[in-house]
Formats: C-alpha cells, structure tokens, sequence
C-alpha cells in the first residue's frame, strides 16, 4: 500500500517541467495524484521518476477568450465546478464536475489530470467530445493543438506523445441556441459509471441543427454516436426522433460487459442514457426558448 | 534521497525529512506522531484519512508529503484547542455519530472545511460531503443528524428515533 | 427516579442509569484523534512485518526464492513456511473456536447423517496453497516500505492445480479435491428434522419451490486487521495487542502454538475499527507476529492493507438454498423442506456456527409444524468464510421470506395476510420450536410479540397504502412493498467474565472480557455498574479487552455481550453491594434491607440523617484494621456469567422501494424497522446499533457480493468494485421499539448486535419483487444489483426501446 521508490522534480515553471519531461528517466506527470498516487499505492504504477506540476501556478489559470473558455490543466475540478466563467459559457464542464468523484477527490484532483489519464469511464473526455474541446499540449520540443474526436485513442491512452504536457483545454462557448446535458448511471455517488452520455445540440426553434452525442463507460475510450447524432439532426427532438437516436446507439456500440452488468446489458443501458440526456435537452431548449 | 519539507501544521511550523515517496499521511502519524488521521484503504476511497490543507478537504493518502510544502494543514488534532471540541464535535457526540470512531477524523475534518469555507451552504453540500466519506458502523444516521444540526441545515425528517 | 424491578430468577435490579442514552465517554478521545487503534502502537524499536501472499487459488507450492529480498538493507529476516516449521513450537492448525459447543451438537445430531471434517491448515504454507492470499512468506523490515519492497522482490513458484470454485462443481463426483485426506468437498453436513414433513407435502393444497441465493459478502469494517506483539525483556512476558473481537481465546491459541504458559502471555484489544465478526476468530497473522517477537527479540508489527483485508480476511454468507413450502388451503404452513449449500471457501473455522444458526433460525416467527432441513458446507477455492454480523439468520430469513412471499403468490393470498395467519400468537409464548439451538438447548422463544411486531411495523410503513403491488409513479418507476420478520437468539454462552470491585476511595473498577468495536461497552457496563453497585457511572471505570485485567474471557460477538458481560457485572456487582451494605448493616446494627445506596451515598430508609459514603465504607474494607478483619478484605468479586440458553430478540422491517425498469436501479423510499430486544439499556446506543446493522443488510441487498472468476481468482475484491454503501444509499429509517423483557438475565434484556443485518434483504428483494409484479419476475438472489434486475426483466435481452410505454409521463 505504499509506492516503490522514485526521484521527484518539483519545477516552478512551465518550461522547467517541460525539460524534466523530456530528460527524465521513465517519467510522468503528477498533476492532482487522485488517480496516479492511487495507483502508485497500489504498485500498479512504478514510474522512475515524477514532475510535480503543483507548483507550476500559470498551468492553474482559467481564462476567458473571445469564443472559448481555457481551462489550465492544473485547475482543479472543485475550483472548475463553481468557476463562474464556466458556468456562464461551458455549463456542461460544470454540470459534469457535480458527478466526478466525491468533493474530497475533487479539492485536489485536476483538469488535465483527469483528462490526461483516459479513463474511459471518466465524465469529462465525453464531455470535450461532445462541447468540441481543443485540447492545447506542450512539450520541450514545441506546442500543437489536439482536436477532442482525435485525442482518446484507449483504455488510459491517450494522443499525447512522450514528453507531451497537456497544459489546457479550449472549450468554445455556448450560446441561448444550444443545450446540454450529462446523464449516467451509477449505484453509488463517486462510484464508476455503468454509462453515461455526454450530450450538446444547437436548435434553430425547434429543430435540431447540430449535435454531438458523447458516450463514457462504452468501451475502451470516449465515443461519438454518429448514427445517433444523425437520428436527430433535423428534427425537433420529438419521441420518435429520441427512440431513433436510442436504438442507433444501440447499434452501433459494442461496450464490454464487468462485474456489473453484462455486455447486452450495457448496450441497452447506453440507449437508455442517451435518450434521457436528449430528453433534458430538449426540456433545456424548451425552456431556453420561452 | 531525503528532502526537507516546511509546512504549517495544526497553527504550528514544522519540519520533516522525507523521501519522495513518503505519503503526507505517514508523516502525519509516524513522523510527526498526530496519529488521529486513519489510513482505511490508501488508495483515496474510504476518506478516513482526509484532512485539510489550504482550507479544503484532502485525501492524505493520496499526496506526496513533499506536496505539502509551504501548505497550511490541519488535522483533527488540530480542529480544536486542547482538550476543548468544537460544536461539530459537540454535535457528533450528542447525536450519537460515532461508533468505532475510525473513520470520525476525515468526516469531522470534510465538515469542518466545508463549514469554514462556506458559512451559507445547503443541505445538498453537507449531504455531498459526507457521501465521500464509508463508515461501517453508524448507516450515517447520527452522521447526518449531527452534521445537519452544527452546520445549521435543519433536522433531518423521519429520521431513526 | 428508579424503579425497583424484579426480574428473572431472584436477582432484582435498580434501573437507575440503565435504561437511560448516557452520553458515550468513548467520544471525547475518538473526536479529538486521541485513539488509540493497533497502528497507532509502536513500541520503539518495532519492525515492520509484510506477508506474500499466493496470487494463485490452488496449487502446489514449488519454491519461494528470498536471496534477493534477504539482501535488501533494512530487511530483518524472511521467512517462508518451511523456516516457521523448524522455528515455530507448534506448526499445528488452530482449533476452531465455534468448536465449544460443536461436539454436543453432533453428538446430538449424530444419527441424522451429520458430521464434521477438520481441514489441516498451518499458519503458512508449506506445500499447497488454497486459495488467493493465503501467506507463502513473510518479511520483517525496519519500516514498512522496505518490507513491502522486499515482499517485491520475493518470487513464488506455485505449480497451478485445477480449482474448483463452483460449490455445486465441488460436489460432483471429480471434482479436484481441496484437502485429499476427504472423501469429497463437503467440510460439514447437519441435518435437523421434526414432525413428518412427508405427510405434510402430501397434504399439501399448495406447494411451492425456489432456489434462492444470497451471495457471498466480506465484512470489509473501515479499520482493518493488525497485531503488534513486544516481549518484555524484563518480565519475559509476551504482550500482544491484536485489533480481535476475542482476546482470551487468541490468547489460548497462542499459548499453544508457542508452547508458552499462559501467564506469560498478555492479549489486548486496543480501540478497534469495527469488528462485524471478521476480527472473531484467531487468524495465523497473530501466531506468526507473536512469534517473531520472541525469535527476534524485537517488537513487531503488522497492518493489514485494505487489498489484503479482502482476501486474507474472512468471507461470509454465500449460501444456495433449494427450499420447498407446503400451505393447506388456509394459507397455513404444513411443512418446510430445504437443502442448502454454504461455499465456505478454502476452510471453515467456526464450523457449525454459520450453518447451524440459519437451520435454527429457519422458522423464524412462524409456527412450522414440521421441517426438514439439510445443510452442506463445501469446500472451495476461495478465502475461508466465518460468520458476519448476522452469522447465517438472514440466509435463513431471506430464504424463508422468499418463500412465504411464493406460497402466497401461488395461493393467491396477500403476502402480508399469509404472514398473518402463521405468526405465532403471543398467547403460545414461550413456544418450543421443536428442534434444538447450537448450544445443545432446545430452542424456546422465551418472550416476545411478533403479532404486535409486525402489525406496528405495517401501521408504521402505512403497508395499507396503495403505493406498493408495481404500481406506477409519475416518474414512471415501479414501487413495491415487501416486510420481513426474524427471531435472533442472543446471548449465547458459554459465559463472560467480569471482575467488579470498589477500590478503598470508593471509585469502582469494572473488567470484563467483552470487548467493544464501537458499541460503547466502556459506558453502558458503567450504567450496569453503577445501578448494581449504588454508584454514579462517572465513578466507574471499565477496562474491556485485556487477558490480564480478568483471568477468563470469551469476546464480543454474536449479539452478547449486553446480555452475558452486563450479567456477569451484575453478577459480581450485587455481590460487592450486599456485602459493603452487610458490613455496614452489621456495624449499625440495622438490617441491611434497610439500607439504599445511590451515587455512592448509602442511607437508612427513613432516617436520611443516618448515612454513609460508599468512599468512606470501602476505605474501611482496607487490610490491617478491624473491619477487615471482621468483614473481609477488599471489596471485590468475579463472575463467570453463563446463560441458560439464547434469549430471543425478534424484530419485523418494512420496505417500500421504486424501481427503475429501465436501468434495473432500485431506490429504497421507506424502511421501517420496529424491534425488540427488551429493555433497551441505553437507546441511543441501541438506535445506533440498529442503524448501522439496517445499513449493512442494505449493502448486502442492493450492492455488495463477493465475486470470483472460474479459476478462483477475486474479480471484484477492491473498494472500487465491492460496493460498500455510502450515504446516499441509507435512507432515512423508522426505528419502534417493543419491549418484552427476557426472563434469562437479571438485566431482563435481549442483544441487538447483529438485528439490524437480519431483514433487510429480506424485505427489499421481496418489495422488488412486489414492484416488479406486473412483469412476473423472481428475485431469488440478493444483492439485487442493477445487472440482476435487467436479467430478469429482459430475459430474452429483448430490452424495449427506450421511450417506450414504461414510462408514463414523457
């Protein structure tokens, strides 16, 4: 229950971290620890070395932008929850916060930490699929910026290369013609998801004219339903276009089953989240447009 | 490889040597012999090492004690003065939240921040609060009674006798 | 203020402090972190022990290669199990500690085709391992990151053996063998019968059948297990302090296997993190510790890790029982039939305890005139089962709910009104079950109500209501009703000891060898105390836990240490009062009738102006003066309190739940708990016992279940997985209480550890069962997870589409 042993760097700057990225022997990251230290605890981490970015302050910023919200990677998810900024322009990242963890996790846990980590039961991957997320990554060598439908590649992987930081994610603003919402299941509060659906649509009145529907706990990363996103396009979300957009995800996706519930069973509970998540949106559009 | 860590602990300054890899919880108990923070589970689930640093509640497991470097952190060793309680405290004992007592330190520390953070917070935050925290013996009914009371959100309803 | 109360045999008790919610003195230490828990033990100089545990359910044990941990700096010694061979006095397999009353019992049963198999296990292993997490070595380190580095380092070769994990494989005829001494997997067998069930079934105008399951479950308390044990160079004396529920009989154990007079060896239990049986047996961890320290010749500890706790700890529950009910056309019970298998993993400890208590607890409430009941244990490969906190009463009484809810289901009566009709009346108390309970004694309900239990408890639960039968809420979730009732018998023998004595200032000393994990012994027994000795509890100081504070001791476990160490405390307390009032009397000449003692003033009745401090009086009780001489020194007794038999406790729970038949997630909105175990000696205490115990049976209903994979490796052994509730899964609870007093203690009372655990299942997978109604599904396994339900629902994964008429709203 106690890590094996390690060197640990603890840079004051971005650029210093970003050399001890690129220098350190099997080296990692630690941002907020609730998922890597947790790991280490256990032995099924047993990395050489550890940059502890806790101290790199210009990571920790959230900053609004013309058309996006940047969140730092070092902000934490209990200061992101009940960020005003975040509330007013990405709701979504807010309303998701309320389900990851339990408060205590969050205190410390960060953006980036969680977002680097790849956990495909995680809320917020879904969450950057379904809002259109840039993620920005630096590294020693230079900066790129990775597109939210190209950075979860699998089960705690991610697009990020070696020696890449993740510093920020960009999350474009919303506006009165577009709703979210996050549905999951789950036994417990802070316990793992079984599925969960990660939701945004633009509407013209009525009538759907862009979406993007996210899955988490589906399989080995964050998804897009694009069949399900299709279901709805046009339409003005009514019952028949949502059972639609339900049974197409059901299609389409081939979740693993566990200890909780079987693979079929995952499948049918996907359909599930993803209908109810339309459902809220279309009550969100619905109020929105009074 | 050890380092020398400063940090304030329980209104004190202190100093310790550690390794990178010591956790804050074993510096706590060991090092610095505070042993009222609890290790259940050492990998962040159960809560009963949670304290505060920097005014919010922490998983002491789950940091590195060089991450508490320059932190103000408090124990429950540290809630009250010595040999006094505060009213949570007070209110944990009248209602009855206590059992076995192993997991009291990291509820008493959660709500303790959650109080000195937000002196305006609802029912949901208390309730969210204790939800992060497995206690085995109580079913959390003194629990709720006692944290509802001290952090003034009203008496529970229906609630066991 | 108090009342004079006769009760039982010829005792007679003041209930003064008894019966009032003293605040708990144990609350100011645990609030401030002045605990003082195994971990926070650390004698200086103490080394630090991490076992190696199999990762490997059943094999043999090749090689365990140490060259390179040996070598590590810090690290002490390894030892592998054929090192403790040579070294360890006795390398011998610890006796099971139920065992006291197990051969009676199958004297008893004997001729009815039961018996008992010892498994041959030694505290490590040396050739075979059975399953994950047994310890195939052990490292001693300075600290316990080196030993835990240094277990790293430690390669194991286990040659794999098929495994059998299944217990239904493990009773067919070639199934791997666990132990190859045995004929077969089965580590036990009883059978109990009575009347002729044969008849019955015949009879029978309804016959239903089910096999119904409740899962395997790991008491998981928040604190695991540790031992620190320090030999004392100067005395020579070993002590060892174990986070155990049973210090005296650890201490015999050790003794044993270290060929050491007992009074050379000192057990305590320090402040314990919650016990809930899986800290009630001795476990190979505190022989081996023990050991060490001797060897060594330095302290030595061991914490349990949480990954550890699941596996090396015990297990429970996990029994199948294939149960048939008989009704006349009445709806009135015939006859029972039920065949049951417990899993009891790699080993059973406590033997018949487990079994033995669901066959005895199997009627319950109910007038069953004939039974036939057989239970098997079986031997997998999994971590050993012993009892948790219900230790086989709710298998009994989920398997006997389920039924009852069938038969009426079948005979097209309401389930409520089948429980009705086979309660038994309180005009038939006390009522022989007819069968025997473990300790030998026949079972006979000694007192209780459960008419008036369980119609209080349907008032409370407004059962009359239409929100239950599936009927559907505007969310378009199904609610349900579903009640559950049970006997407990508490108290079980063989006895607790107490020492009680009033020290020459007048203060009192109360040692017994119960032991609490947060039940508040160190002020209830000061409640007991006081009213049997005439003092205010703040004048009295109770030791729990300690093998040297009190010679002879049993623990704190089965729901009885109210019963029997409140006992035995009154026991030896009335005899310290009768002879400090006697010694004075004598002095006054006054009858010491005549004399009332209360917060330590003794008083003639009548004349307030003649009276005496209890402090003054038992100075006098000092050797070398006259008193003493004339009326003996000291003021002190012991008792070795044994009951007759159980007393029974019976309590009935209600439970309305909605369930969402969509994502198969059931949410409790009612439970109503209406019990008695007496009177309650300290209600807050009593309420709380109760609400923790109604939160476990919650965990077991809808969220917990210990789960292997086909070779016996655990698949869900971890805090993320195993779900233990939190808050949000413990709604707000009803708690009533009935209070027939017992007639088999002079404290009248009845336990209630355990109470809270025994329904709940019960109750909430038959109101699942009652929501699902319009759906006909059987809910015949707890816990009734999400993934059960949706089986069940969908059983041909037919799943409707979503949006569908389930819903009645959107």
């Amino acid at each position: 229950m106690r890590p094996a042993p390690f060197d640990l760097v603890t840079p004051s700057t971005l650029d210093e971290a970003l050399v001890a990225l690129r220098d350190g022997d099997d080296v990692r990251a630690l941002a907020g620890g609730q998922s890597l230290i947790a790991l280490m605890n256990l032995r099924f981490a047993v990395p050489g070395s550890l940059v502890d970015l806790g101290q790199v302050n210009e990571l920790a910023r959230v900053e609004d932008h013309d058309d996006f919200v940047r969140i730092g990677a070092m902000a934490t998810q209990a200061v992101v929850h009940r960020h005003p900024v975040v509330a007013a322009r990405a709701p979504l990242v807010a309303e998701a916060l309320g389900h990851v963890g339990h408060w205590q996790i969050r205190t410390r846990g960060t953006i980036g930490g969680n977002l680097a980590h790849g956990d495909p039961a995680s809320e917020l991957p879904a969450v950057m699929l379904a809002l259109a997320g840039v993620y920005q990554a630096r590294s020693a060598g230079g900066s790129r910026s990775i597109a939210a439908d190209d950075f979860n590649l699998g089960p705690y992987s991610t697009a990020l290369a070696e020696g890449e930081l993740l510093v920020a994610v960009d999350v474009p603003h919303g506006s009165p013609a577009e709703a979210t919402a996050i549905i999951e299941i789950t036994r417990l509060a802070g316990a793992y998801a079984m599925a969960g659906a990660a939701v945004w649509c633009r509407l013209n009145g009525n009538v759907v004219t862009a979406c993007r529907i996210a899955l988490f706990a589906a399989g080995s990363r964050a998804i897009r339903v694009a069949a399900a996103e299709a279901a709805i396009q046009d339409t003005e979300l009514d019952d028949s276009a949502i059972a639609a957009a339900a049974d197409a995800t059901s299609a389409s996706v081939s979740p693993p089953g566990d200890v909780h519930v079987t693979a079929d069973q995952r499948r049918h509970l996907l359909s599930v989240v993803v209908a109810r998540a339309l459902r809220v949106v279309r009550q969100r559009a619905e109020v929105q447009t009074r | 490889m050890t380092t020398t860590i400063q940090f304030m602990l329980n209104d004190s300054p202190v100093e310790v040597e550690v390794e990178p890899r010591t956790l804050l919880v074993d510096v706590l108990r060991d090092g610095l012999g505070l042993t009222g923070t609890h290790v259940g589970c050492a990998y962040g689930v159960c809560g009963a090492c949670t304290i505060i640093v920097d005014g919010l509640p922490a998983r002491a497991c789950l940091m590195l004690a060089a991450q508490a470097e320059a932190k103000t952190v408090v124990t429950v060793e540290g809630l009250a003065p010595p040999g006094e309680m505060t009213a949570l405290q007070t209110a944990f004992h009248e209602e009855h939240g206590l059992q076995c007592g192993f997991c009291t330190p990291g509820l008493l520390c959660s709500l303790a921040a959650l109080q000195q953070g937000d002196p305006a917070v609802s029912r949901e935050d208390v309730d969210d609060a204790i939800s992060g925290h497995l206690c085995r013996c109580t079913g959390y009914v003194g629990i709720r009674r006692a944290a509802h009371r001290a952090l003034g959100v009203g008496p529970g309803t229906g609630d066991a006798s | 203020m108090s009342d004079e109360t006769a009760i039982g045999e010829t005792r007679s008790v003041r209930a003064g402090y008894v019966g009032t919610s003293v605040p708990r003195r144990e609350d100011d230490r645990l609030l401030r972190g002045q605990g003082r828990f195994i971990d926070d033990i650390c004698p200086p100089g103490c080394h630090h022990v991490r076992f190696v545990r199999s990762d490997i359910a059943h094999g043999l044990l090749r090689s365990v290669d140490a060259e390179e941990a040996r070598a590590l700096p810090g690290v002490l010694v390894v030892l592998t199990g054929q090192d403790l061979e040579a070294t360890l006095p006795v390398m011998a397999p610890s006796k099971a500690d139920g065992g006291v009353f197990e051969e009676q019992l199958l004297d008893l049963l004997e001729s009815e085709g039961s018996f008992i198999r010892r498994e041959n296990r030694l505290p490590v292993v040396v050739d075979r391992v059975r399953h994950v997490g047994e310890i195939v070595a052990v490292v001693v380190a300075t600290d316990p990151y080196v030993a835990e580095d240094a277990a790293d380092l430690i390669v194991v070769d286990i040659e794999e053996l098929p495994s059998v994990v299944d217990p239904d494989a493990a009773l067919l005829p070639d199934a791997p063998l666990l132990y190859d001494h045995w004929a077969d997997n089965r580590s036990l067998q009883l059978h109990v019968t009575k009347g002729d069930v044969a008849a019955a079934f015949d009879a029978a105008a309804t016959v239903v059948r089910r096999r119904v399951h409740s899962e395997r479950l790991s008491a998981s308390p928040i604190e695991g297990r540790g031992v620190v044990a320090e030999l004392d160079p100067r005395t020579g004396r070993l002590t060892v302090w174990s986070s155990t529920q049973i210090p005296h009989p650890v201490r015999t154990v050790l003794a044993d296997a270290l060929n050491l007079p007992i009074n050379r060896i000192r057990v305590v239990a320090p402040d314990v993190g919650g016990g809930f049986g899986c800290k009630a047996i001795p476990y190979p961890e505190e022989t081996i510790v023990a050991h060490l320290a001797l060897v060594q010749g330095v302290p030595v500890k061991w914490i349990e890790d949480r990954s550890e706790h699941f596996t090396a700890s015990i297990h429970s529950r996990d029994q199948i029982h294939d149960i048939e009910l008989a009704l006349d056309g009445d709806g009135r019970i015939l006859g029972l039939r039920d065949r049951f298998v417990m899993d009891s993993g790699a080993a059973n400890p406590l033997g018949v305890v487990q079994p033995y208590n669901t066959i005895a607890h199997l009627c319950g409430c109910y007038h069953v005139p004939a039974l036939d009941v057989v239970a098997t244990a079986v031997v997998t490969n999994k971590t050993p089962l012993s009892p948790y906190r219900g230790a086989g009463r709710p298998e009994a009484v989920f398997a006997m709910d389920r039924i009852l809810d069938a038969g009426a289901r079948e005979a097209g009566l309401d389930p409520l009104e089948l429980r009705r009709r086979n309660l038994i009346p309180t005009a038939a108390m006390p009522y022989a079950v007819g069968i025997n309970y473990r300790d030998g004694a026949p079972i006979v309900y000694d007192s209780g109500d459960f008419p008036a239990l369980f119609e209080r408890a349907l008032e409370l639960a407004n059962a009359d209501s239409d929100q239950r039968g599936g009927a559907l809420m505007a969310d378009g979730r199904r609610v349900g009703l579903g009640v559950s009732t049970y006997v407990e018998g508490t108290g079980v023998g063989p006895f607790e000891g107490a020492l009680v004595r009033i020290d020459s200032d007048g203060q009192a000393f109360v040692a017994v060898g119960a032991c609490p994990q947060g039940q508040g012994h160190e002020t209830v027994f000061a409640q007991v105390a006081a009213d049997a000795l005439g003092l205010h509890p703040d004048s009295v100081h109770v030791t729990t836990g300690d093998t040297d504070a009190v010679p002879h001791g049993w623990g704190t476990l089965a729901s009885r240490s109210a019963v029997v160490a409140g006992s035995a405390i009154v026991e030896a307390g009335t005899e310290v009062r009768s002879r400090m009032l006697q010694a004075l009397a004598d002095d006054w000449e006054i009858a010491a009738d005549d004399l009332d003692v209360l917060d330590g003033q003794i008083s003639v009745r009548g004349t307030p102006s003649q009276n005496e401090s209890v402090a003054a009086v038992a100075a006098r009780f000092a050797p070398g003066g006259d008193f003493a001489r004339k009326h003996g020194t000291g003021l002190e007794a012991r008792s070795y309190w044994e009951p007759p038999t159980v007393t029974f406790a019976a309590g009935a729970h209600v439970a309305r739940v909605a369930v969402d038949t969509e994502t198969g997630m059931t949410e409790i909105l009612d439970y109503v708990v209406v019990h008695d175990c007496g009177p309650l000696l300290n209600p807050q205490i009593v309420d709380g016992q109760i609400a923790g115990g109604v939160a476990q049976g919650i965990g077991a209903a809808l969220y917990e279940e210990a789960r292997y994979d086909e070779i016996g490796q655990p698949w869900n052994l971890n805090l993320i997985d195993y779900l233990l509730p939190t808050s949000d899964a413990m709604p707000y609870i009803v708690i009533d209480h009935l209070e027939t007093p017992s007639p088999l203690n002079p404290l009248g009372i009845k336990g209630v550890g355990e109470a809270g655990t025994i329904s709940p299942p019960a109750a909430i997978a038959n109101a699942v069962e009652d929501a699902l109604s319009p759906y006909g599904v059987q809910i015949n396994r707890v816990p009734v997870s999400p993934g059960y339900v949706l089986g069940c629902l969908y059983q041909n994964n037919d799943y409707p589409r979503s949006g569908d008429a389930v819903r009645a709203n959107q």
